[in-house]
């Protein structure tokens, strides 16, 4: 679980913003602008991770691909063998 | 106000006047919508995860009843749990005919429980009986990446995890990428069986090889060049992971990873004798892990590499582990410092996670 934690610093009031994963050690504790308080939390949230994207390609992209493959010259059973082989990578 | 920050220890030291305002170390993608309006651009530091060290199997001895070589292939018969890839030495066996069998300084190329080969130059039948002895040591992870540069504003922002080392014989993970709008940074690599994993730059590297492009515009250097992304065993402003020592017997330590802004983990090593890994790289900013050594099995972990943020692990200590067995290799430091390698049926340090740094 990912946490946004929001300071401010009791020195200049410095708003600074840190977002770890839960239980990890807060990395800047003093103000990072004079150098002179602490960093003092205001609020913690949780906040969602947001998973990757992962590409799959549509039966009518592998066509178009098909098409283009036949026009540089590859036969249906080279064609053949890359589809798979993409799948098999997928 | 007078200006003090020469006296914070933490002050980062912004570059152009511009503050720090937010530090990522969430691992994965998480949202960033909270940019004040009118902030279009800021200036990122993006450090990818480090990779982790690989482990290497049990040291273990072996009997030899019987040998031959042909050439090409050497095949000793011996009941024996070593497995393809381990150093081997071998020792005690007399000369039946031809040249004498045996070696040090070898890899098995394949073994079953009665017998082991090794690629051999040599012809010959041995007679009366040897010893084997499989060790050798594993390597430590690469550092993670770091790039830094003007970007436009991003929503999301992606934090590279560490690799996680494992404990049974393997290579080590890689690093995951960490990237905020235009900067990015490829996780350090994960060590092959013996060798170092190489320092990750802009690009991760594959197995065994430097990163392709080691800064944005800057393309990979290898061999034991200076790099911004160095191979293994080499110096950069992220470095490589230390080798494992392949001696099988008697003392022997395996390499430390080199000094840099981050670091890779050190090698281990597996011996008969005093084994001792190599120590994390020493970081500009923080500490490598140190490696201690001892004679036996349980220990030859090697040391954590230092992160951006923090230093890194003494081989045996995982982050948020009090004690540790001494054949554990250490964690790398959070920001990219590369795991040190596992030993003996030890586990491997798995690489520190990555970390953006923002400023406006």
């Amino acid at each position: 679980m990912a946490i946004k934690y929001e300071y401010s610093s009791q020195c200049c009031n410095h708003y600074y913003i840190e977002t770890r994963n839960d239980n990890d050690a807060q990395v800047m504790t003093k103000c990072n602008i004079c150098g002179q308080g602490e960093y003092v939390k205001t609020r913690q949230i949780e906040i969602e991770t947001i998973p990757q994207p992962v590409y799959q390609a549509s039966e009518d992209q592998i066509v178009s691909v098909r098409d283009r493959l036949i026009s540089a010259g590859f036969t249906e059973e080279e064609i053949e063998d890359i589809i798979k082989s993409v799948k098999e990578e997928q | 106000m007078s200006a003090s920050i020469y006296s914070n220890s933490q002050f980062t030291d912004s570059p152009y006047g511009l503050k720090l305002q937010r530090t990522i170390t969430a691992t994965g993608t998480t949202s960033i919508t909270d940019i004040p309006a009118g902030i279009n651009r800021v200036y990122a530091i993006v450090i990818g995860g480090g990779g982790a060290g690989s482990t290497t199997a049990v040291q273990s001895t072996a009997t030899v009843t019987a040998a031959t070589a042909n050439g090409t292939i050497a095949t000793y018969t011996a009941n024996n749990s070593f497995v393809v890839g381990q150093a081997i030495a071998v020792s005690g066996l007399g000369i039946s005919s031809g040249s004498s069998l045996n070696v040090s300084g070898a890899t098995i190329a394949t073994a079953s429980s009665t017998q082991f080969t090794i690629t051999l130059g040599r012809t010959g039948v041995s007679s009366g009986t040897g010893t084997a002895n499989a060790g050798g040591g594993a390597g430590g992870g690469g550092a993670g990446g770091y790039s830094a540069g003007w970007t436009y504003i991003s929503p999301t922002v992606t934090v590279g995890t560490g690799g996680t080392g494992s404990s049974t014989v393997a290579i080590g993970a890689n690093g995951g990428v960490s990237i905020y709008g235009m900067v990015f940074a490829g996780g350090g690599n994960g060590a092959s069986t013996t060798t170092g994993g190489a320092a990750a730059g802009a690009i991760t590297p594959g197995n065994n090889n430097v990163s392709s492009v080691s800064y944005t515009g800057a393309a990979g250097v290898g061999g034991s060049s200076v790099s911004y992304a160095a191979a293994n065993n080499a110096a950069g402003v992220s470095t490589g992971g230390g080798g494992g020592s392949n001696t099988t017997t008697g003392t022997a330590t395996a390499s430390s990873s080199f000094q840099g802004l981050i670091t890779g983990g050190g090698g281990s090593c597996g011996t008969t004798g005093t084994a001792t890994g190599g120590n994390g790289g020493t970081g500009d900013k923080f500490a490598g892990g140190t490696a201690t050594g001892g004679t036996g099995a349980g220990f030859g972990g090697g040391g954590g590499g230092a992160g951006f943020t923090s230093a890194g692990f003494a081989n045996g200590y995982p982050a948020g582990i009090s004690t540790g067995n001494l054949n554990d290799g250490g964690q790398g430091g959070l920001g990219g410092g590369g795991g040190g390698a596992g030993n003996s049926g030890g586990t491997a340090g798995s690489g520190g996670n990555g970390v953006v740094y923002l400023y406006w």
